[in-house]
């Protein structure tokens, strides 16, 4: 992605700040449909599969051809509409998640309307009545548009911090 | 474990299987030497490896093996443990190299295993102590290739591959030979954990059409599953062999190619035999889901994800690797034809990615009843608790005049394949 070297205001920074949150909140609150409205009708979600390599063959460590998530904002949308159709079993009862979203960094692109927005993100995951949780560390890497009615993703990138997945699907959102 | 295995080997006489064995540790230690180390276990495609260098990491269980492509093409099947201090050489998952070296006291060894080198060798070791064609990294006791599908085994006895996947072949090629190129792996296997026992899984897979329309119903609202009920596996067919275990939907439009074009269905009659083919002429759709013994499983299906685009058919190969009592790990592979064209493949990855692996809207809900399950069984009272496995009999007999081996069953809503896989589960166990 082409970035310009375009001045990033405090004005700027608090706005993307603010949707990041609010997309948060969102998907802690399980308003899904209300999150799925924050995509770009061509917007992409993907979160390559992670594999170790060594060192020195660390730039192979994403195939970034390859996903547990790989959507468009269709597919998205059917993972949406699934979990109101009351019989989404592995989120009846529905994950307690809270998501982190943290040390943001903002680099304007060669399009006016666009910004690069990465950020570190930290998911707690809880079900049931176990007192386990889940913890998903992940940097992300949004492609994100300014629209007519606010901001909104074009593009996810989850980069997760594991290999083999700690958690025992990804029946929740990044 | 003679009393315990007694007890279960009475239950399934009665058909019934007691739901503690999805959680019992002691039985774990059991299936661990009588099962996973006397049975072909699957490790890998030879499509992930496909150049001189490339290594992946894999494992029966807690063993852990480097398989590599070396020098002259050849595949090994070596364990990842060093043969002075027993280090495990390759920390990787995957990568490509020259040879492994251990990072403790420099030991050398090549793709195939050889040791290569030894740092200060001339001066520490007697030549008869320290030989080098003696002391190379150990090969799986048994290797052997089908189809580029590799297996280990851990029994130098064990019958050969051929010989142990028997008649299964004939269902497993429909998987692996529709097109003259068969199947290559697309992107890598997704690994993730789950408190479920490795059995369910393979006992779903095995033969559990029956838990489609109920399981999956939130997928037909979603799309993904592209069919307008959960039942069509229900009037398919259901074929039984000792150790395998197939599901064939009803034919219709949608279950009689899996959603493959023309061009592929065309080579796959081009492929695959006379009898093979025979099975096509009998109503039912290729095969779909099945299991070898004891924790392979594949699944071929459509799957939508896309509203202007026709359902694509997806290739999964998984592994239900055992942690312990009630808990495994799951391998899932995406395949595709590997001569397809490059859109072809993306969209039958499209359909995996929603359908299977760790987001996969299937997959969700198949875990989710096994994880409750597993739960379930881990209580004092519970564990004895006898579950019905007595579905089809005396309601189905087989079928006369099915041109494949094995019995079939005019049913896929059925228990034979389960029966079976639970009857070579307890003899293993008793051997």
């Amino acid at each position: 992605m082409p970035v310009s070297g375009r001045t990033i205001t405090l004005e700027l920074r608090q706005e993307i700040e603010d949707f990041l949150y609010l997309e948060a909140e969102l998907l802690d609150r399980c308003a899904f449909e209300q999150w799925l409205q924050l995509f770009t009708e061509d917007a992409s979600y993907r979160m390559p599969v992670r594999t170790t390599h060594e060192r020195r063959l660390q730039d192979r460590e994403f195939d970034e051809s390859f996903g547990h998530f790989d959507e468009t904002r269709e597919m998205l949308g059917m993972r949406v509409r699934r979990l109101s159709s009351r019989t989404a079993w592995a989120e009846d009862p529905p994950s307690r998640t809270r998501h982190f979203v943290t040390n943001l960094r903002i680099r304007a692109t060669t399009k006016s309307d666009e910004i690069l927005a990465t950020t570190n993100l930290l998911v707690y995951r809880n079900r049931g009545d176990s007192p386990q949780h889940d913890l998903l560390s992940a940097e992300r890497h949004d492609l994100l548009r300014r629209t007519e009615s606010g901001w909104k993703i074009s593009e996810r990138r989850i980069y997760l911090d594991q290999a083999t997945l700690g958690t025992l699907n990804l029946s929740i959102f990044l | 474990m003679k009393l315990e295995l007694n007890r279960i080997a009475e239950g399934l006489e009665r058909n019934e299987i007691p739901l503690g064995v999805f959680a019992n540790p002691e039985l774990y230690e059991f299936e661990k030497r009588r099962i996973f180390a006397r049975n072909w276990c699957y490790l890998s495609h030879e499509s992930e490896i496909p150049k001189t260098g490339d290594f992946i990491q894999r494992y029966i269980l807690d063993d852990s093996f480097i398989v590599s492509r070396d020098e002259a093409g050849d595949v090994n099947v070596l364990l990842n443990a060093c043969r002075y201090r027993g280090l495990g050489l390759c920390k990787a998952e995957k990568g490509n190299t020259r040879n492994f070296k251990c990072p403790y006291h420099g030991w050398v060894y090549g793709l195939d295993g050889s040791l290569r080198d030894v740092p200060y060798k001339d001066e520490l070791f007697a030549t008869d102590s320290l030989r080098e064609t003696e002391w190379g990294l150990v090969p799986a006791p048994r290797v052997e290739i089908w189809n580029s599908m590799i297996f280990a085994n851990l029994d130098h006895n064990a019958p050969r591959l051929e010989t142990y996947l028997g008649d299964a072949r004939f269902y497993i090629e429909f998987y692996t030979n529709k097109t003259e190129e068969g199947l290559e792996v697309y992107g890598v296997p997704q690994r993730w954990v789950v408190d479920a026992d490795w059995k369910l899984a393979a006992d779903n897979f095995v033969g559990d059409g029956y838990h489609t329309f109920i399981t999956h119903s939130s997928t037909i609202t979603a799309g993904s599953l592209p069919a307008p009920g959960g039942e069509f596996l229900k009037d398919g067919v259901q074929v039984v062999l000792e150790n395998f275990g197939v599901g064939f939907a009803r034919q219709d439009s949608l279950f009689n190619s899996l959603a493959y074009p023309p061009s592929i269905m065309q080579q796959v009659r081009q492929n695959l035999s006379t009898s093979q083919l025979q099975i096509l002429d009998q109503g039912v759709s290729l095969p779909t889901h099945s299991t070898l013994f004891p924790n392979l499983s594949f699944l071929n299906a459509p799957g939508g994800y896309a509203a202007s685009a026709p359902p694509a058919p997806y290739m999964t190969f998984r592994v239900w690797r055992p942690l312990a009592a009630g808990k495994t790990e799951i391998w899932s592979w995406c395949l595709v034809e590997k001569n397809s064209t490059e859109e072809f493949k993306q969209a039958c990855y499209r359909a995996y990615v929603i359908s299977f692996g760790a987001s996969g809207t299937l997959e969700q809900d198949d875990a989710e009843n096994w994880m409750t399950i597993t739960k379930a069984a881990r209580g004092n009272f519970s564990a004895t608790l006898p579950l019905n496995y007595s579905m089809g009999l005396r309601k189905q007999k087989p079928m006369k005049n099915w041109p494949g081996p094995g019995d079939a069953y005019p049913m896929d809503f059925s228990e034979f394949a389960q029966r079976a896989f639970w009857r070579k589960w307890l003899a293993e166990l008793q051997r």
